[in-house]
C-alpha cells in the first residue's frame, strides 16, 4: 500500500552553515532530514508535518568517526562495524532496527527519536476515530487522560508522556557522553543526559535551527559498559526497555563509579548516576521519574550478589513506564530490574 | 513544489526523471521507470519489499527520497538478470524460496548486497542480515537454503578468500 507524504520542498545543503542558512529564513516550518528512517515515517501518517525538509545527508562534517569523536550523520551500519568506538556503543548500533533501516539511520537520528505512542504513531484516519492526542492535533493525552496538579486531579492536556525508544541515548547517557549543537549564535556543548526534557512535545533542549553535530565520549578506558534490549521481536522492533550500564570497578573488586541509563520507560532516557554528580532529577525536567529518591549508596563497595540486588530493586521500584508502547508497564518495570542485575553480573566477571 | 529533473544511474543506464521533492525512489522507480518489479509492501520500513541497492547498500526505497538519490547508482532487481537469471533468482526458484513472490525482490536484492561484502555467510549471518526482510509464506528457512546454495554457486565462478568472522 502506497502511503503519500505530504507536500514539501526538499533542501540539499552541503556545509553546516548553508543549513543554518535555510533554517532561518523558514522560521519554525521546517524539520532537518538525516536518515529519514523515523521522519518520513511520521510524514506518511500525516504527523507534524512541514513544508520544508531540510536534508543532513550530503554534509561531510557530520560524518566524521573517531575513538571520542561520533558525526551525528554516521549511519548506524558503519557505527556498528567501527572498531573505534567503544565495543558496547557498536553492539548497541548493532541491536537498532533492522540491517537495511541501519544502513540509512544514523546517530544524531537516533539519539533525536520522536517520542513514541500508541495513540501517535498512528494513520491519520486511526487518529481522527479517537479525537487526535496531544501531540499531533488535538489537546488530551490519552495514556494519562487524568493528572494531578496542585493536589487536584484534572484533564491533563499539558503533559505528553510518549516514550523515547532510543537504544543508543540510555547507553550514551551512561557514559557520561556530551553532544555538541550548532546553531545560528554558534556552537554549544553540553551533557546529552541535560539535552533531553521530560516532555513528548519539546524534547530537547534544543534552540531554533540548532543542528545536532557530534556527540563527544569522556574518556571510557577502564569503564565497563553494556547495555540490553527488549523488545516483541528481536529483528526489528524500537525496544519497549532499555537498560545501560557504565561501571567503573577498582582492583579490589570495589565500586568506584557507576551509571546506569534507563530507556524506553520516559520520554528520556533517565540516568542513574550512583556516585551523584549528575543530578538529572533535580533539575526538574523529569515529569515523574525520580531516580535519585531512596538511592543507595554504592561508591567504595564491593560489587557482590546483594549489592547487585540492591542495586536491581531500587532500578525496579524508580522505573516509570507508560502503557503507551507494547508490552505491559508491569512486566517492563520488573524486567528493568533482572536487566539491570544480568548486565552488572555481565560486567562485574 | 515543481517536480525536478533528477540524473541517476539505474541498472548501470543513465536515466533523468522528474520527480517531487515528496517523492519516494520506490515510486519514481515504479512509476517514472516502470521498473515494477520492486514492490511496495508497508512503506513504513518494516518489510524490506521495497529493497534496492543505492551505491553498493542495499536500502528501503520507500524511506529514501528520489531527490536524495540524485547521481547516485541503482540497482534493482530488474538490474540482476540482463541475459539470463542471477543465480540467486535461480537458486530462489528452485529451493521453493518464493511462494507469493511479493517479497522476493527485497529479499534477493538484501542477499544481493549481502553476498558482494561477505561471500560465504554462516546461516547466523544470513538470520541477523535478512531480519529487517519479511516473508509471510516461506517461513524463511528455504529462503536461507536459496541464499546459502546461491552463494557456493558465485563463489565457485569467482573463487575468493573466505571473509573473516565479523565482530558478531
Amino acid at each position: 500500500m502506497t502511503m503519500l507524504l505530504p507536500q514539501f520542498e526538499l533542501h540539499k545543503p552541503t556545509s553546516l552553515k548553508e543549513a543554518l542558512d535555510l533554517a532561518r529564513g523558514f522560521g519554525d516550518d521546517f524539520d532537518y532530514l538525516s536518515g529519514g528512517t523515523d521522519l518520513l515515517p511520521n510524514y506518511k501518517c500525516g504527523l507534524n508535518a512541514s513544508a520544508n525538509v531540510i536534508s543532513l545527508a550530503h554534509i561531510a562534517e557530520l560524518k566524521a568517526i573517531s575513538p571520542t569523536e561520533i558525526g551525528a550523520g554516521v549511519c548506524l551500519r558503519d557505527l556498528e562495524r567501527s572498531k573505534e568506538v567503544p565495543a558496547s556503543v557498536a553492539y548497541t548500533a548493532s541491536q537498532i532496527a533492522s540491517p537495511l533501516i541501519r544502513e540509512s539511520a544514523t546517530l544524531g537520528g537516533n539519539l533525536m527519536l520522536d517520542t513514541r505512542c500508541h495513540f501517535f504513531n498512528q494513520s491519520y484516519f486511526w487518529r481522527r476515530t479517537l479525537g487526535y492526542c496531544l501531540k499531533a492535533d488535538g489537546d488530551v493525552c490519552h495514556v494519562i487522560p487524568k493528572i494531578m496538579k496542585d493536589g487536584k486531579s484534572v484533564t491533563n492536556s499539558f503533559t505528553c508522556v510518549a516514550t523515547h525508544s532510543s537504544d543508543l541515548a540510555p547507553l550514551l547517557v551512561a557514559l557520561g557522553a556530551s553532544c555538541t549543537l550548532a546553531g545560528p549564535a554558534g556552537t554549544r556543548t553540553l551533557k546529552l543526559s541535560e539535552f533531553y526534557k521530560g516532555d513528548g512535545i519539546a524534547r530537547f533542549d534544543l534552540q531554533r535551527g540548532e543542528i545536532f553535530t557530534k556527540v563527544s565520549l569522556p574518556n571510557t578506558s577502564g569503564i565497563r559498559s553494556g547495555y540490553k534490549k527488549l523488545a516483541p521481536r528481536r529483528s526489528i522492533d524500537f525496544p519497549v526497555l532499555g537498560v545501560a550500564a557504565a561501571l567503573g570497578l577498582g582492583k579490589d573488586g570495589r565500586v568506584e563509579s557507576l551509571r546506569i541509563g534507563l530507556g524506553a520507560c520516559e520520554t528520556i532516557p533517565v540516568l542513574y548516576d550512583f556516585s551523584g554528580k549528575d543530578k538529572q532529577a533535580e533539575r526538574g525536567n523529569a515529569i515523574f521519574t525520580e531516580p535519585t529518591k531512596g538511592m543507595p549508596e554504592v561508591i567504595g563497595k564491593k560489587l557482590d550478589d546483594a549489592l547487585i540486588q540492591t542495586i536491581a530493586d531500587h532500578v525496579t521500584r524508580t522505573a516509570q513506564p507508560k502503557l503507551n508502547v507494547p508490552m505491559e508497564p508491569a512486566y517492563r518495570k520488573k524486567m528493568a530490574g533482572v536487566f539491570a542485575r544480568r548486565l552488572l553480573t555481565e560486567l562485574r566477571s | 513544489m515543481a517536480k525536478k529533473l533528477l540524473k541517476m544511474m539505474v541498472n548501470g543506464r543513465a536515466v533523468e526523471i522528474a520527480c517531487a521533492p515528496n517523492q519516494t525512489l520506490a515510486v519514481a522507480l515504479r512509476d517514472e521507470l516502470n521498473l515494477t518489479g520492486t514492490k511496495i509492501g508497508c512503506d513504513m520500513g518494516t518489510c524490506g519489499c521495497c529493497t534496492v541497492e543505492i551505491n553498493g547498500k542495499a536500502k528501503l526505497s520507500c524511506l529514501t527520497l528520489a531527490h536524495e538519490c540524485e547521481g547516485a547508482s541503482i540497482t534493482t532487481i530488474e538490474g540482476l538478470n540482463q541475459y539470463q537469471m542471477h543465480p540467486l533468482q535461480k537458486a530462489f526458484a528452485e529451493c521453493g524460496g518464493s511462494q507469493c513472490g511479493y517479497c522476493t525482490a527485497g529479499f534477493v536484492m538484501k542477499s544481493h548486497a549481502l553476498l558482494a561484502e561477505c561471500p560465504n555467510p554462516t546461516r547466523e549471518q544470513l538470520k541477523e542480515e535478512l531480519a529487517g526482510n519479511l516473508c509471510r509464506c516461506t517461513g524463511f528457512v528455504k529462503i536461507y537454503e536459496a541464499v546459502e546454495r546461491a552463494a557456493s554457486e558465485l563463489r565457485e565462478k569467482a573463487p575468493v578468500e573466505p571473509a573473516p568472522a565479523t565482530a558478531r
